[in-house]
Parts: C-alpha cells; sequence; structure tokens
C-alpha cells in the first residue's frame, strides 16, 4: 500500500499510539450526531468517555470499529487503517475478510451483552477462535477456560446466557473479547443494563483488565471507575469533545461550564 | 383466617373467605348437553341411514392399492418439504443478501411461485415437455418426457412452491434475531457467511419451527391436488377405484379418514415441537393468525 496522507503519518513520537480517531463525522438523516471527533490513545491507556446521553458517545465508539460506518474521517489502530485502504490516492473498503480478520484485534463489549444465546459461556469464548483464529477444538476450548476462570465463572462454563445473571453475562462478553487478545478493547456503557449490586462485578473484573495493560476506551456514567481506573477522561457533548484531561483534574476541577453542569447533576 | 396484623382481632371471623362459587352453571350446562345431543344425532344418521356404505369403507381402509398411495402421499410430503426448506433457507439468505440483483432473484421467485395457483403449476411441470421437448449437457441429453414423470412434476411443482412459502417463514426468523447478535459476532472478528451459519440461523431455528411445522400439515393435504397428473399418491389410487365400482363417497370416505389421521398425528408432533423448541413469540403469533 501507499503512505498515508501527510497530515495522519504517524511519526516515530505516535508510535506509541494504539487507537487514533481522526475527524470522525457522522450523520442520521438530517441529524448531525458526531462533528469531527479526533482522539488518539496510548498503548496501555485507559480512557473513559463520559457525557450526557444524546451527546454521541456510544455512536463514537461504534465508529471506532465501523459498526456505524463514519461518514467522514479515520481509525487506525496500531498504525493500521481500519476497514479502509488508500489505493492510488482513492479510498476503498477492505475486503470483507481482511476487515473481518482485523475487527478481531478491535473487542467490544455491548451494553446489552449480546452473548449468543444460542450457546453456552464457554462455547461463546471459543467460537471465534476456532472460527477465526482457526484453533484447533480443544486448544479453543482450553483457553476459553482459562479466560473465564480469569473473571471468576469457572464453574459457569456450560451455562446457557439466560442461565446466568447480568453481571455474570457481562463477564463472560468481556471474557469473549479478550480471548481474541485484542489490541484495544472498547466497552459501551458496560454496566447501564445491570442490577445496582452486580454492577461491582463488572467494574473489578474491568479493573484487572486495565492492569493488565489492556489498552481500553470506556464509555461509562460510573464517574468513581472514572476517577479510580482511567488514566484520562473525555467529556463529550453535542457531538463533540468538550474537555478532556487526566481523569482525578477534569472530575475534580472542570474548566468547561458544560462539564461542570454535567458532573453537578449525576452526583 | 390470616390476619395481617397482630393488633387485629383474631379467632372470630367475620366473613366469608375462600373460592366464590362460579355463575351461571346452569345455563353451561344446558349449552353443554345441546351441543352433544345434536352430534350423537348427527353421528347416529351417518353410521345407521345407510347413506354410507360402512362395509365398503372398511372393505377398503387397508386395500392395497389405498395403502400404496398412502405410502406416496408421505413420501411426496416429506420430499417436497425436504426441498421447500432448503430452497427456502436459500432464498432467505438471498433475500438479506447486500447485493441488491440478489435479493431481487429471491424477491422475483417469491412473487412467481406465491402469485400463482399450486393446482397450475403442477399442470404446467407435467407438462413442461412442450416447451423444453430435451435438455442436455454437450453431447449428453435426455427426452424431458422420460425425466418428469407425474411423480417428477408433482416433486417439483409442490417442492419449488413450498419453497417460496419456506423463504417467508425463515426470514421472519432471521429477522427475529436480535440486531446484537450479529454485531457481537462481527466485533469478534466471524464473516458473513459465519454469522449466519452459527449464530443467526440456529437462533432463527425456534421461530421457523412452529410454522413448518404447520406447513408440513398444510402440505399433507396439499399433495391430493397432484392427483390431476395422476401421480398415484392416496387420492389418485381412491378416484381408480371409484372409477371402477362406482362406490365414489364411500372411497372419499376413506381416503378422508386417513387424511384425517395423518393430519392428527402430525399436529401432535407439531405440539410437542412447539413446546420443544417454540418461544412465546412465534405460538402467539400462529395462534393469533388462526383466530
Amino acid at each position: 500500500m501507499n503512505a498515508l496522507a501527510p497530515s495522519v503519518a504517524l511519526d516515530t513520537a505516535a508510535a506509541r499510539v494504539m487507537l487514533r480517531a481522526r475527524d470522525i463525522t457522522k450523520s442520521f438523516g438530517p441529524h448531525l450526531v458526531l462533528s469531527g471527533v479526533s482522539l488518539d490513545v496510548k498503548r496501555g491507556e485507559v480512557v473513559c468517555i463520559i457525557g450526557p446521553s444524546g451527546s454521541g458517545k456510544s455512536t463514537f465508539l461504534r465508529c471506532l470499529n465501523f459498526l456505524e460506518v463514519p461518514d467522514a474521517g479515520g481509525v487506525w489502530v496500531d498504525g493500521e487503517r481500519v476497514a479502509c485502504q488508500e489505493i492510488d490516492g482513492v479510498l476503498w473498503e477492505l475486503p470483507a475478510r481482511v476487515f473481518a480478520r482485523q475487527r478481531a484485534s478491535i473487542g467490544m463489549v455491548f451494553q446489552r451483552f449480546n452473548l449468543f444465546s444460542n450457546l453456552t459461556a464457554e462455547e461463546n469464548v471459543s467460537l471465534a477462535l476456532r472460527l477465526v483464529k482457526r484453533l484447533p477444538r480443544s486448544e479453543a476450548r482450553d483457553i476459553a477456560r482459562a479466560v473465564l476462570a480469569s473473571v471468576g465463572l469457572e464453574r459457569f462454563i456450560h451455562h446457557r446466557p439466560s442461565q446466568l445473571s447480568g453481571g455474570q453475562q457481562q463477564r463472560v462478553a468481556i471474557a469473549r473479547a479478550v480471548a481474541m487478545e485484542p489490541k484495544v478493547l472498547l466497552f459501551d456503557e458496560p454496566t447501564s443494563a445491570l442490577d445496582p449490586e452486580l454492577v461491582h462485578e463488572v467494574l473489578s473484573v474491568m479493573t484487572g483488565l486495565a492492569g493488565t495493560g489492556m489498552t481500553m476506551v470506556v464509555v461509562t456514567h460510573e464517574i468513581g471507575f472514572a476517577r479510580e481506573v482511567s488514566d484520562r477522561v473525555v467529556f463529550m457533548d453535542g457531538g463533540g469533545i468538550v474537555e478532556q484531561g487526566v481523569s482525578g483534574e477534569v472530575l475534580a476541577n472542570p474548566s468547561e461550564p458544560r462539564t461542570k453542569a454535567f458532573l453537578s447533576k449525576i452526583k | 383466617m390470616a390476619n395481617a396484623s397482630p393488633s387485629a382481632v383474631s379467632g372470630a371471623q367475620d366473613y366469608l373467605s375462600g373460592k366464590p362459587r362460579v355463575l351461571g352453571r346452569g345455563k353451561r350446562m344446558a349449552v353443554t348437553s345441546l351441543v352433544i345431543f345434536a352430534a350423537a344425532a348427527l353421528a347416529a344418521y351417518i353410521l345407521t341411514s345407510g347413506a354410507f356404505n360402512w362395509t365398503v369403507i372398511w372393505a377398503f381402509f387397508f386395500h392395497p392399492a389405498i395403502l400404496s398411495g398412502l405410502a406416496m402421499t408421505l413420501e411426496l410430503t416429506a420430499l417436497s418439504m425436504i426441498v421447500g426448506v432448503l430452497l427456502g433457507v436459500c432464498l432467505a439468505v438471498m433475500a438479506v443478501s447486500r447485493y441488491p440483483a440478489v435479493s431481487a432473484a429471491s424477491a422475483l421467485y417469491v412473487w412467481m411461485f406465491r402469485g400463482t395457483p399450486l393446482l397450475v403449476q403442477l399442470i404446467f411441470w407435467f407438462n413442461i415437455a412442450l416447451v423444453f421437448p430435451t435438455v442436455g449437457f454437450g453431447g449428453w441429453s435426455v427426452s424431458v418426457n422420460a425425466l418428469v414423470t407425474p411423480f417428477m412434476a408433482a416433486l417439483l411443482g409442490l417442492g419449488l412452491n413450498e419453497g417460496a412459502y419456506m423463504s417467508e417463514i425463515v426470514r421472519a426468523g432471521i429477522g427475529s434475531v436480535d440486531k446484537g447478535q450479529r454485531e457481537a459476532a462481527q466485533s469478534i472478528g466471524l464473516g458473513g457467511g459465519q454469522v449466519m451459519a452459527h449464530i443467526i440461523l440456529p437462533q432463527a431455528l425456534k421461530v421457523i419451527i412452529p410454522p413448518t411445522a404447520n406447513q408440513t400439515i398444510g402440505m399433507l393435504k396439499n399433495t391430493s391436488l397432484v392427483s390431476v397428473i395422476g401421480a398415484q399418491e392416496l387420492l389418485t389410487k381412491s378416484e381408480d377405484i371409484y372409477a371402477r365400482n362406482f362406490q365414489v363417497i364411500e372411497l372419499l370416505i376413506v381416503a378422508s379418514l386417513w387424511y384425517l389421521l395423518m393430519t392428527t398425528i402430525a399436529s401432535g408432533i407439531q405440539f410437542w415441537l412447539e413446546r420443544r423448541f417454540g418461544d412465546d413469540r412465534a405460538i402467539r403469533r400462529m395462534v393469533g393468525e388462526q383466530a
């Protein structure tokens, strides 16, 4: 392939950037949801995106792995352009096979878990290991069991999603994403659909994951998690980033009035 | 009875407790006996009037020709449903294709086969040799007349028609799967075909199975249409016999009793399948259709 445009060239200083989003723009019909959002996430960094509903934070996250196709802008993971390739000055979509393979390196955890309801917990985790990574069945099963054990679910490997609590389902969903050894892990409000007493078990798994050096982008309303675990907090409103910075500072002393107003409401 | 709070008066009960007596029991009894009486009178008339010759009916019930017709009916039903289901899955997957030409081809097929009467289609396939006298590939060719026997024409007609209806059922099944399932599968790197085969279709099954059982029961009866092209199933065999002995009504009753027996057994299997696989939504939808 040929060189990237100079404005987004990955220089040596930026080589530590694991995820790069540039000028992501997205409209649904006449409604502009994202107006040119850019974000760099360093290797091993944990970034929390907060903001009122309708601010575009979930849409932005879904644009990062092209579950929503942005109208403009670009996404790079570990220096590789996501879903697109430039050939002789023309932007083409990647071949479906290559794109699918690439998506396996961008893990995603959904608000509503989206576990495969026809499969057991173990099968949920091992499916892509077999089908995408082409591992033999026994090896995929061993990895699945190990990852499920790491989220504390070794006793539930043969349970179906309907037999698990919300918190357990979300931990299986995290295990399913982690098993693929993604370069970056995206969380779309992972605790918003949980009963309050189950939030903690999911957050503690995520905290453990952050400790392993996983690069994470987390859309969340859990300010406590943002303060204690994330390296950086990004506040979005009206389809753009209003303010960002070291989590402790932004959350304690927001400089923008809109951030102040939002934080005062949810505390 | 139990007092909610300890401060309430204990012991003496100042109200009547328990289930209330049902109102209108007498009316219900009257209606029930009227219906039973009417049914019994009708049955007595049918059995004793001499309008139907029960000896003839019984004599032909297990006649070898009838039994072979019965076997053919079951064979046609099974094979046509297999053709229909396979075709229906293909057409449904085509219908949700990202290529407009492919989904249009599926829509065209469904439009044609659902828009023309099954009876016309059966006669059409039976006479297909008028349009294509031979089919061949390279130097090899074969007469269509030899290829399209009444059985083949029946199978083509019933199977291809069923494919159109099954595709709508499978499509509804695919549509019933939550879109988060597809998104999750894509996010871990599964390709389009893998998502369909491992996630979407297995989950669509519980919506697909109950109406498919319904279609099978319909197919048991629809096979009788192929008597017009002489495909040797139950009705054809019955007609053959009454053409010779003129016991028209008796042989139609023989055929009807066999159809009733088959559809009753099939309904039993359907009931079991629904409990085993069916989810509430699908069952509600089917009940709604019948109402």
